[in-house]
């Protein structure tokens, strides 16, 4: 199976993507992840891990309607690729094999 | 209300440093952002987060690439000019090697020419007072014409600091070189040094690097060199060492100085003794009872900032006439000084009767100009070779027009072109250069380097570089642009160049290669010709030997050697065959002409002198030992005879300083200084026990190794501390031509190479010729042309121009060097012969050059020809 690398910034952006399906840009992606998991977001952080997953291809991207608001400029709709669906389900997977090694015994143990 | 609109700072520190296509819709996420939160009613942190935002985007994947992302397009049309340059110079292979190889033959030879320049010019530079110090030297009457004298009178120092010292800043005395046996312990070796006076040490920068300054004003005190330091001492200190001077006087050492650069006057000076250490050596300087009867040192002088030596010259015109007043025959010389700058010491120092006319500066000059013209012919192959060869490139030119190529901007893919070629063919100089030095050197007798870390060298190099990149592909880069691009696109011949241009170029390359063959052949004419200059003494088998110290007696050897066969003969003189050492004035003969000061040359001889060295008695007799009264007697040569004006000299008595002596022979002249010179007037006379010369006259086949061995033996046992050197006379007299020599390998070397390059040149332009006729060489073969007919054809332009430079370059060549023979009083005329053959030798080697091309395009098969279309 074809390793996917996809860190965990990354991983969250590209699952927010898949939420908005269609309405993904860049101020909805970052209130979309800045109300979900409470914590705040970075445009820098934000638009390098978009632009990343474009260049390796789990992101399409795509020019939309533009509103004076934007002050004229388009928005930059982003969708995910079949590679990006595969990346992301590797990665669930991997993550869903590791939780299914631990013992349960361990992770009950602590109450405080 | 404020005001609503966000800021522009953030926006436009952003649009600076973003990526050009992330920028809209980034910029775009952000005001709408801006906007939300405004309505809000978020004011301060809708700002807020728009500096904050544009910040946190303030990141390497975010910032645009520092080649620019809107590339500029000079940026990539240079890169891109640089690689076609390139593509062509590969494609063209062959022309472009004989192009780089022309022009690396060019700036190799000038590089060398001017780092030799360099050299000769910056000669004494290594003083900072170099402007300002002078050698004050004599004028003098002889004959009816002047003479320059280096050395002046022990006195003379002295008088001018007592009359004008205020007029100068430093005056004082020094020896001339001298090359003494120094001792130390077991350590013996010949050095050259020099005494001077406290205020002549101080004139000159001399860099202590140990010991005391002020030690040149103490008696017993010597200084040395660096180098001298290390060859005698090795590791330890040198100072306060005793070393011994001639075998007999100790002297200290008290100081180290920094050895001196080659091209210095005092460059081959490695030891520098106090002038109380001269006086207490030779004693009798001090005890003369006329200080203005004998000269035989330096006098030096270093004026005021602002002074002027022209100025001071007249001022202290009679200071010697005034001195003299009361020698008879120092005043008839009438001397009076002469200031010779510092900065004329090595490159102007001729004088004739009494005027300064140069010297090496006339080297100096021959060479540069040797070095621009071997440049402009580099150069002249260049835009010949580019010119001619552009024509496969008119194709190129007219589709650049079409698709809106600017003239200037062809120009500059040209000129680029051209800077690329310089540029690589000045690489290949160098490193060819630093190949080269080591020989270079050898035949200049220089110790040159490149001065690799020197800035103002690098650039003169770019600077030279740019010139000639700059230079060369003008020419072309003009005509080739100025094409109208429907032509050039239609035909790649249909146009015809204008031929001249490049014709007259041709022309002037011949003309500068055979002006040097013609100069190279007749400077070694002039040197063969001095070489078989007729010597009035036999040469063959004749042994010097130069006595340094101590003293030997002739006697002793000749017993000693004398029964061992190798020697026919042996003598003493106190000058030898090869140089006159002496001058006297002081002789009166009947009907002398009482304002006449003379000097003649005179050798004291024993008395085998004229068997040893079998000189050719024209009349009366030599020396002999039956005839006690040849002590009072001269033998003179004919030259001499000439200037007393005897029809028969024979008896006639000359008083020499009062004392009689009777000529009782004529001998021919015999060639003695300077074979380039007139011979002068000599006088012999016999002193059997004088002179440090002694002449052997070896039997014919001696075994030369085995003589000086014996004469080893011989002076060990008998004089443990006399130190000699040997030489063969025929040796010591080749030195006489090195110079010349010198000069003749130099400018046979560049003339070679220019003819190489004028050849490279022609090669290139028939083999492109041929090329550019196929079709037509094809249908006159098919219609009947033999190949001796297409080989007149193809060489006729060629010769005819080879014709022309000969034609031209005849009385260029004739000018210069009779130019150069004025330098010598014995030379050959210049014969017509010369320039009839180098004018056909340059019509032969053109017809070399082109005849390969030519006869290879006139075998071509015309089918091959013919069948392409």
């Amino acid at each position: 199976m074809k390793r996917y690398q996809l860190g965990e910034f990354e991983e969250i952006v590209l699952l927010t993507v898949g939420i908005l399906h269609g309405n993904a840009y860049g101020v909805t992606i970052r209130r979309e992840i800045e109300s979900r998991l409470k914590r705040n977001v970075s445009v820098g952080a934000m638009q390098t891990a978009l632009r990343r997953m474009e260049q390796k291809g789990y992101l399409a991207s795509e020019k939309g309607e533009s509103t004076d608001i934007r002050g004229g400029r388009p928005k930059l709709y982003f969708t995910i690729t079949d590679l990006g669906k595969k990346a992301i389900a590797y990665t669930r997977e991997t993550r869903n094999e590791l939780w299914n090694a631990i013992p349960a015994a361990i992770l009950k143990a602590s109450n405080a | 209300m404020p005001n609503t609109n966000p800021p522009s700072l953030p926006l436009r520190l952003l649009r600076w440093f973003c990526k050009p296509h992330y920028y809209p819709d980034i910029v775009g996420d952000l005001l709408e952002d801006y906007h939300s939160r405004m309505e809000e009613g978020n004011y301060h942190l809708a700002r807020w987060n728009l500096y904050r935002d544009v910040l946190m985007l303030f990141r390497p994947s975010m910032i645009k690439s520092f080649k620019g992302n809107q590339k500029l397009n000079s940026y990539d049309m240079f890169k891109h000019n640089l690689m076609v340059s390139w593509r062509n110079q590969l494609r063209n292979g062959g022309y472009a090697s004989l192009n780089i190889i022309g022009l690396t033959i060019g700036l190799m030879v000038s590089l060398l020419i001017g780092l030799w320049v360099h050299d000769e010019v910056s000669y004494n530079s290594y003083h900072t007072n170099k402007e300002h110090i002078a050698r004050l030297q004599q004028v003098r009457l002889v004959g009816d014409g002047k003479e320059v004298w280096w050395s002046t009178m022990i006195g003379t120092a002295d008088a001018v600091r007592e009359k004008y010292g205020a007029d100068f800043d430093k005056i004082g005395m020094a020896s001339f070189f001298r090359s003494r046996i120094i001792s130390h312990e077991d350590k013996k070796f010949s050095e050259r040094g020099i005494y001077m006076q406290q205020e002549v040490f101080e004139m000159f920068t001399i860099k202590i690097t140990s010991g005391s300054r002020a030690s040149i004003s103490q008696p017993q005190s010597i200084l040395i060199s660096e180098s001298m330091a290390r060859k005698f001492f090795g590791d330890e200190n040198p100072l306060n060492k005793t070393i011994t001077i001639s075998g007999e006087h100790p002297a200290q050492v008290s100081g180290v100085f920094a050895d001196f650069p080659r091209n210095d006057y005092l460059g081959e000076i490695t030891w520098i003794g106090s002038w109380e250490f001269f006086l207490n050596v030779n004693p009798w300087m001090t005890q003369l009872s006329n200080p203005w009867g004998y000269s035989g040192f330096q006098t030096f002088v270093q004026r005021h900032k602002n002074g002027d030596f022209d100025v001071l010259e007249e001022k202290i015109k009679n200071i010697l006439i005034e001195n003299v007043r009361h020698d008879k025959h120092a005043l008839v010389k009438k001397p009076t000084p002469l200031f010779h700058p510092m900065t004329d010491w090595h490159l102007r120092s001729n004088f004739d009767n009494g005027v300064k006319t140069g010297g090496r500066i006339l080297y100096v000059r021959m060479f540069a100009t040797i070095g621009i013209f071997v440049l402009i012919l580099a150069c002249i192959n260049f835009i010949n070779l580019t010119t001619a060869y552009a024509e496969r490139r008119t194709k190129e030119v007219g589709i650049r027009k079409s698709l809106g190529s600017l003239r200037p901007q062809l120009v500059k893919q040209f000129l680029i072109e051209s800077l690329l070629v310089v540029s690589l063919a000045s690489t290949l100089a160098l490193g060819c250069a630093q190949l080269a030095l080591p020989q270079f050197n050898e035949i200049a007798d220089k110790q040159i380097s490149i001065p690799w870390s020197l800035v103002q060298f690098w650039t003169t190099v770019i600077a030279t570089n740019v010139f000639i990149g700059l230079l060369a592909g003008f020419y072309p880069a003009i005509v080739l642009s100025a094409k109208k691009p429907a032509f050039a696109i239609k035909s790649s011949s249909g146009i015809k160049y204008n031929s001249l241009p490049r014709k007259v170029l041709v022309v002037v390359q011949f003309v500068v290669s055979i002006t040097l063959v013609i100069g190279t052949v007749l400077i070694y004419q002039q040197i063969q010709y001095a070489q078989s200059r007729p010597l009035g003494y036999e040469q063959e088998n004749l042994l010097m030997l130069e006595r340094r110290t101590g003293d030997m007696s002739l006697d002793i050897l000749e017993n000693e050697l004398g029964s061992r066969g190798n020697i026919e003969s042996m003598a003493r003189s106190d000058s030898p065959v090869t140089g006159v050492w002496n001058n006297a004035g002081g002789f009166d003969w009947p009907g002398k002409d009482p304002d006449l000061g003379v000097s003649i040359a005179n050798y004291s001889v024993s008395h085998d002198f004229g068997k040893t060295i079998n000189w050719n008695i024209k009349s009366g007799r030599d020396f002999s030992r039956d005839f006690p009264t040849d002590t009072a007697a001269f033998i003179a040569n004919e030259e001499a005879v000439k200037l007393m004006g005897f029809s028969d000299p024979i008896g006639t008595v000359i008083h020499w300083n009062g004392s009689p002596m009777q000529i009782i022979g004529v001998v021919e002249n015999m060639l003695v200084e300077s074979p380039y010179h007139t011979p002068r007037p000599h006088l012999y006379y016999l002193r059997p026990g004088r002179g440090s010369i002694y002449l052997l006259k070896l039997m014919a086949g001696a075994d030369i190794p085995q003589v000086l061995n014996d004469i080893e033996k011989v002076a060990k046992q008998h004089y443990p501390d006399v130190v000699y050197t040997a030489t063969m006379v025929t040796d010591s007299y080749g030195q006489k031509f090195s110079g010349e020599r010198r000069v003749g390998k130099l400018t046979s070397v560049f003339a070679f190479l220019a003819i190489v390059i004028s050849c490279l040149g022609l090669l290139g332009l028939a083999s492109f010729m041929a090329e550019r006729r196929t079709k037509e060489i094809g249908i006159r073969k098919v219609l009947g042309a033999s190949v001796t007919t297409l080989w007149t054809l193809l060489c006729r332009d060629y010769v005819l121009l080879a014709g022309i430079s000969g034609i031209v370059a005849a009385p260029l060549a004739y000018y210069f060097i009779s130019t150069w023979l004025q330098n010598f009083e014995y030379r050959i005329q210049v014969s017509g012969w010369l320039f009839i053959s180098a004018l056909c030798g340059a019509i032969i080697i053109s017809l070399l050059t082109v005849s390969y091309q030519a006869i290879k395009a006139a075998l071509a098969n015309p089918t091959d020809s013919l069948r392409n279309e």
